[in-house]
């Protein structure tokens, strides 16, 4: 059963797949392009501009491997799914599971991308290459944003909306709740979605993954 | 009958008492005796009050009573409540100076110096043992009321590198980040400081030179940074035609010599030392660390001297070797990055595991 749901996912999902394998292959190249070649550039800093591309590319690779497992099952409105002797919940777990593999695709991609570009730098004494640790982190990010995109897709329209608007209802309604709060009682005044933000950057947030600095050199 | 009539009077009289004899007068004597008494019972009862609060106040300690203690070479002055923590706090700092001061007596106690603690909060001993740990007992929080030597080398510090400089042997998370702040700064001088050259090291660390270069500070490539960091009306007159010749041609060699001319008190703090202040804590504890005992009585006396004299007579050895032998250490540290990247990787395989509920969870199979 996995091996054809996985056949399922692949067809599916390939043509979203091609680009950003492509990109994920090139990103650790040109990222470091010219880095060491002068002292101007030999410095972490000339780094910087490239960092914030990294977790965009896995959110990218994520959600649209996601939104492409699930496309021809909202399409053909489940029927296929449901002619399968299979549950609900198994289903929907042997298709996130096939996405873990379709993963490793641009993983591989990125891993072989960075080795090569740490191949042809010339590293400054005191830094060095992480081409195995970025592309692992590169693949957990990616497995966090496949995985929420996945939960999202999973459901209807009409869950996806109820979460979302539940999440804005929530900060609405609890900001003001809070500002009454310090303004009767004089408890101190909490910035819910600063808080909510926080807990989700800080680890064990789902996005903690994503933060932080993204760098295939460093010390 | 007269005889009898007055026998009989006499009588009355002898038993009435009307009849007594005069007491004696009292003297002068008897009257500063009686008043010498009355003095000590006074005094006496006066003591006893006296003992009384005290016997209180040793029972239930006032925030106001004072109380006196001591601490390895230091006599602690608290409020009586928190003497006890006092001393604790003093003493396990102590523990951490100890090593380096070769003779403690010579050293502080006949400074006189007293440690006082006269905040209103509750002393938390672990926080005051950190903050005097290990030499920060030069400065901070007020804690000594009086230092002689010791305070005047914490202010001679302070000047010389422009704030409280904490002697303070940074802990494992910092001497990552000491490691960090010399491979990622991009100044020529850190650059040349770690192929080897002591000059730069110090140079880096902006000691040991009263006007130190600040070319070596910055890339030609910041120039036009630093340049729009300038007010206009900041710039001398003489200086608006090569301001504008540097804005407009972008020559390195021109900003070169626009930004050499300003005023050094205009330039300075745009362009900060290459190496935070927090380098120049850590050189200097390793300093004492490596002259061991004694090393901060050699740190301290002589207020004439600069900084890097005084690491130097600290440490006991060459400056070059003392710089050189700092960023060796610090370079020999590295950076361990395993354990950020395990937490990564296990909140991510956690949140994979949390979004597969909802997921298998859906409703789209629910006909209805």
């Amino acid at each position: 059963m996995f091996r054809r749901v996985l056949e399922i996912s692949w067809e599916s999902s390939r043509v979203a797949l091609f680009p950003l394998t492509v990109a994920s292959f090139g990103l650790p190249l040109a990222s470091v392009q010219g880095f060491g070649a002068s002292p101007e550039v030999s410095n972490l800093a000339s780094l910087d501009p490239w960092l914030p591309l990294y977790p965009l590319l896995a959110l990218a690779v994520g959600f649209s491997l996601a939104l492409s497992v699930w496309n021809w099952d909202h399409q053909a409105e489940h029927i296929y799914s449901l002619t399968l002797p299979i549950s609900r919940a198994g289903w929907a777990v042997e298709k996130m599971s096939t996405g873990v593999v379709l993963l490793m695709i641009p993983f591989f991609a990125f891993m072989l991308g960075a080795y090569l570009a740490t191949a042809t730098l010339t590293i400054p004494a005191g830094l060095h290459a992480y081409p195995m640790d970025l592309s692992l982190r590169f693949f957990y990010a990616s497995l966090v944003s496949y995985s929420l995109m996945f939960a999202l897709a999973a459901g209807s329209v009409r869950t996806a909306l109820l979460i979302l608007g539940g999440a804005l209802g929530f900060f609405v309604v609890g900001q003001a709740i809070a500002a009454f709060a310090s303004m009767v009682f004089g408890v101190p005044d909490i910035f819910l979605f600063g808080a909510f933000v926080e807990l989700l950057n800080n680890w064990p947030g789902p996005l903690h993954v994503f933060l932080g600095d993204w760098l295939l050199v460093d010390v | 009958m007269q005889r009898m009539g007055a026998a009989f009077v006499g009588l009355l009289l002898v038993a009435s008492g009307a009849v007594a004899q005069e007491p004696p007068r009292p003297t002068l004597a008897d009257v500063e005796r009686a008043h010498d008494a009355l003095d000590e019972a006074q005094a006496a009862a006066n003591l006893a009050r006296v003992e009384a609060t005290r016997t209180n106040r040793a029972a239930n300690p006032s925030e106001t009573d004072i109380a006196f203690g001591t601490a390895g070479p230091f006599r602690v002055i608290a409020a009586a409540p928190r003497l006890a923590d006092a001393e604790a706090a003093v003493l396990e700092a102590w523990s951490k100076l100890e090593p380096y001061v070769g003779d403690p007596r010579a050293a502080f106690q006949e400074n006189a110096i007293l440690v006082r603690w006269s905040g209103d909060a509750p002393i938390d001993v672990a926080r005051v043992a950190r903050d005097f740990e290990p030499w920060s007992v030069l400065v901070r929080r007020g804690l000594f009321a009086h230092l002689d030597a010791a305070e005047a080398v914490g202010r001679e510090l302070s000047s010389q590198l422009g704030q409280i400089l904490r002697i303070r042997r940074l802990g494992r998370i910092q001497e990552e980040w000491v490691y960090r702040a010399l491979m990622v700064s991009p100044a020529v001088v850190v650059g040349e400081c770690l192929a080897g050259d002591p000059s730069a090291c110090w140079g880096a660390l902006g000691i040991g030179t009263e006007d130190p270069d600040w070319k070596a500070w910055v890339r030609p490539s910041e120039y036009s940074n630093i340049l729009a960091r300038i007010p206009r009306d900041q710039v001398p007159d003489r200086l608006q035609v090569e301001r504008e010749r540097c804005i407009t041609s972008g020559l390195d060699a021109v900003c070169e010599s626009f930004l050499s001319g300003l005023p050094p008190d205009l330039l300075r703090p745009l362009i900060p030392v290459p190496l935070p202040i927090d380098l120049s804590m850590d050189l200097l504890a390793f300093a004492m660390e490596t002259g061991g005992r004694g090393s901060f009585e050699r740190l301290a006396p002589g207020l004439d001297r600069d900084l890097r004299a005084r690491m130097v007579d600290a440490s006991q050895t060459d400056p070059d070797e003392l710089i050189l032998a700092w960023v060796d250490e610090a370079i020999g540290r590295g950076v361990d990055r395993g354990p950020d990247s395990r937490r990564r990787r296990s909140s991510a395989l956690l949140w994979y595991v949390l979004f597969m509920i909802p997921a298998a969870r859906g409703t789209r199979w629910r006909l209805s």
